[in-house]
């Protein structure tokens, strides 16, 4: 390279693959409850979504997994986080309603309150 | 899509430790569950916890393992990467309320800031985009396109960086020197010799981010005029040597080393010079010479190597950890650097902890940190239950920092006024099973066999100062042993050559001061407190406790115990006895005593 801008694109392309381990600070954090009743009930193809669509539409938000949020029969829960603390959990999410999460919650700010697990479910 | 990133630490510590073999028992249980897409594994530098190898990380997530054995892997995969739910008894983390903590609000980390040993254990060290990544370059680039030769020298000024290779002077200022001398030709070199019995904050840094170094030499090549460096590194760093290489070809192959760096017209190579692993070699006037080809011998100073150094030009020679500071500082500003530490002793410094301390391993602290948070709250304090007797810092040139200084504030200064160093970083905490005279003959013999032997009071002087202290622990010392031992001491400081010689006494002289009791002990009542020199010990049998059962005289290698089997009690023959203490293991009813 000769450039400082050949430095800069490559290392916009090397943070593209080491984001996880980067020190930003993040929008959100998405948690998917995996564990064994969350995975039989299809939390793992859940958070492959989130991961992928995270990624592909450059959101700044960190996608982790947990083992168990709540104990309920409301798998596939996930749970997401802004940046000031604030929580809402997301109760029976199919890979169609991660898609809308991202959309809504994630790109706009906007929680979708009919797939919300209330308060003592 | 990638979820998880893995990585495990590759520094020589780990890897004796068997890292190698986890990287790919990790990547099988992986595939094996079907996440490869998911999941990727690589290698780092150190993440601290040396004592705990091997260590591994989780990203995102910010879990760290420690003592992770080829068995335990299957479990981390199902468990925590398929089913989210860590492996708590593997885990470093505090866990609180059933919540796992991040690392860094452990007792390990929490008081510890990463700037010399930023990206370590976090990149992979032998991948330079990692490290660009992380802003890796940047600096290199702002300095070359944008700053000119003084504006560099005033930043490191500014900065208030001092040398990390024990002598503490000031880099800007060695900067200037170099810089002012109207020679075409200078160079830079980077002293990784680090042989400091203990040390190895130098080999960490330049296995975890060989590049930061790389990169600063080149920063330091244009502020002084310079177009080549040498890195002088121990051929028993073979580790380090290799990451180097290929970041030294990584750098090149980027166009990151060589010529017209960044179109500015600046040329920066450098190579690796490997070092037989002699300690003097790490005095900077030997370690020259030994670059040239010559034994490795220290000169007399004045010329200093900024005038006259390598192949006679001039020269800066700065330390590993000296270096790792620099594009820091040039990226954050040296008045975020100087917010750090002390006024006169700005940013951190990385300690490797060892001897009698729960956490061995490697840490570094803003200056200014109290020894006893080091110790103790990093460092967990003496294992077993034992008592804190001292901390040796400064190496064989340092001394020894007792109870009542705990609560110094870590400085260049603040250690010199209390007679010992901060030295290049080795921090050895002794507990009350250590004998303090022991301790100054270990390094005595250390620096007997390191002297290089060209200057008579350090080849003949210290071999002496070995002596007159090995009487003392045989209990063949009196009062006149002692004051030979001050009158030696001041003259071989005097005297010497460099600063090997110039301060080999200090050991002897800083025990002297803090520990004369125990020196008394030896040479007046014949004892060594600890129970440590063997000469001045004995091993009795009580024949009230004693049950005859003859156990101890099976053990014994030497014969040197008898008696009857069921009928007397048994006894020791002091004449044959050689002290090893295989009796007092063997006795099952405490009967056998050492005094
Ligand atoms: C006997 C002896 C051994 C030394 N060993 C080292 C060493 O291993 N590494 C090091 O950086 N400096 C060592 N030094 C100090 C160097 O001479 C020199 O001061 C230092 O490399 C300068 O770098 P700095 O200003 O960045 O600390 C040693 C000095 C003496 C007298």
């Amino acid at each position: 390279m000769k450039t400082v801008e050949e430095l800069n694109q490559l290392r916009t392309k090397a943070r593209n693959k080491m984001e996880m381990r980067l020190d930003d600070g993040h929008d959100y954090f998405v948690v998917v409850a995996m564990g064994t009743a969350g995975i039989a009930a299809g939390a793992r193809n859940v958070l492959l979504k989130l991961v992928e669509k995270v990624h592909e539409l450059k959101i700044n938000a960190l996608v982790t997994q947990d083992g168990q949020i709540e104990v309920t029969g409301q798998e596939p829960l996930v749970k997401i986080v802004d940046s000031t603390g604030n929580q809402v959990i997301y109760k029976k999410v199919d890979v169609a309603m991660a898609e809308e999460i991202i959309a809504k919650h994630l790109q706009n700010n906007q929680v979708i309150e009919e797939y919300l697990l209330q308060e003592g479910q | 899509m990638e979820r998880i990133q893995v990585v495990v630490c590759a520094g020589t510590g780990c890897t004796i430790g068997n890292s190698g073999e986890l990287i790919e028992k990790f990547k099988e249980e992986i595939k094996h569950a079907g996440l490869e897409n998911e999941i990727s594994v690589k290698k780092t530098g150190c993440l601290g916890l040396c004592g705990v190898g091997p260590n591994v990380a989780v990203y995102p997530d910010n879990i760290i393992y420690k003592t992770v054995s080829v068995d335990d892997i299957k479990e981390i995969v199902t468990e925590h990467f398929l089913k989210g739910r860590p492996v708590q008894r593997k885990m470093l983390n505090d866990v609180k309320d059933g919540k796992v903590l991040d690392i860094n609000h452990s007792s390990f980390y929490a008081k510890q800031k990463r700037i010399a040993l930023n990206n370590c254990g976090v990149i992979d060290p032998e991948n330079i985009e990692e490290y660009i990544a992380k802003d890796g370059y940047q600096a290199l680039a702002k300095v070359l396109t944008s700053m000119s030769k003084q504006e560099v020298i005033d930043e490191v000024l500014a900065s208030g960086l001092r040398g990390r290779g024990g002598g503490g002077f000031p880099a800007g200022k060695k900067w200037q020197f170099a810089h002012d001398q109207q020679e075409k030709q200078k160079y830079v070199i980077c002293n990784a010799d680090e042989g400091d019995p203990g040390a190895f904050m130098d080999r960490s840094i330049l296995e975890g981010n060989p590049h930061s170094v790389i990169e600063a030499m080149a920063i330091a090549a244009y502020a002084i005029g310079a177009n080549y460096g040498y890195i002088y590194i121990r051929a028993e760093y073979p580790i380090a040597v290799q990451r180097l290489e290929v970041a030294i070809d990584q750098a090149r192959e980027h166009g990151l080393l060589g010529d017209d760096i960044f179109g500015s017209g600046f040329d920066f190579d450098l190579e690796i010079r490997l070092g037989a692993g002699a300690f003097v070699c790490g005095e900077e006037t030997a370690l020259i010479r030994s670059i040239e080809g010559h034994r490795g011998m220290p000169q007399p100073k004045p010329p200093f190597p900024a005038v006259s150094g390598v192949w006679g030009k001039p020269t800066i020679i700065n330390n590993v950890e000296t270096y790792a500071n620099i594009a820091q500082i040039i990226l954050k500003g040296s008045a975020w650097f100087a917010s750090i530490g002390t006024p006169a002793s700005t940013g951190t410094k990385v300690f490797a902890l060892g001897g009698k301390i729960k956490n061995t391993g490697l840490v570094e602290v803003p200056m200014g940190t109290t020894l006893r948070e080091v110790i103790y709250d990093i460092g967990g304090g003496c294992p077993n239950g034992k008592e804190f007797k001292a901390v040796q810092t400064g190496g064989p040139s340092g001394g020894c920092l007792t109870k009542e200084h705990l609560d110094t504030p870590i400085g260049f200064d603040e250690l010199l006024s209390l007679g010992s160093m901060m030295g290049s970083g080795g921090m050895i905490v002794l507990d009350e099973d250590n004998c303090m005279v022991d301790v100054a003959r270990f390094y005595l013999d250390f620096i007997v066999d390191e002297s290089c032997g060209k200057c008579t009071p350090c080849r003949i002087g210290t071999k002496r100062l070995y002596e007159l202290l090995e009487s003392i622990t045989k209990g063949e010392g009196t009062q006149e042993t002692i004051d030979e031992l001050l009158n030696l001491s001041q003259v071989i400081k005097d005297t010497s050559l460099c600063g090997l010689g110039q301060t080999a006494p200090n050991p002897v002289l800083s025990t002297l001061r803090l520990f004369a009791d125990e020196y008394q002990a030896h040479i007046e009542d014949k004892k060594c407190p600890a129970g440590v020199c063997k000469e001045l010990l004995s091993y009795i049998i009580d024949p009230e406790l004693c049950r005859k059962c003859g156990l101890c005289a099976k053990q014994c290698p030497v014969g040197a115990i008898s008696g009857e089997l069921g009928k007397t009690a048994f006894v020791i023959d002091q004449e044959k006895c050689i002290k090893c203490g295989q009796c007092v293991k063997a006795c099952h009813f405490k009967a056998i005593e050492r005094r």
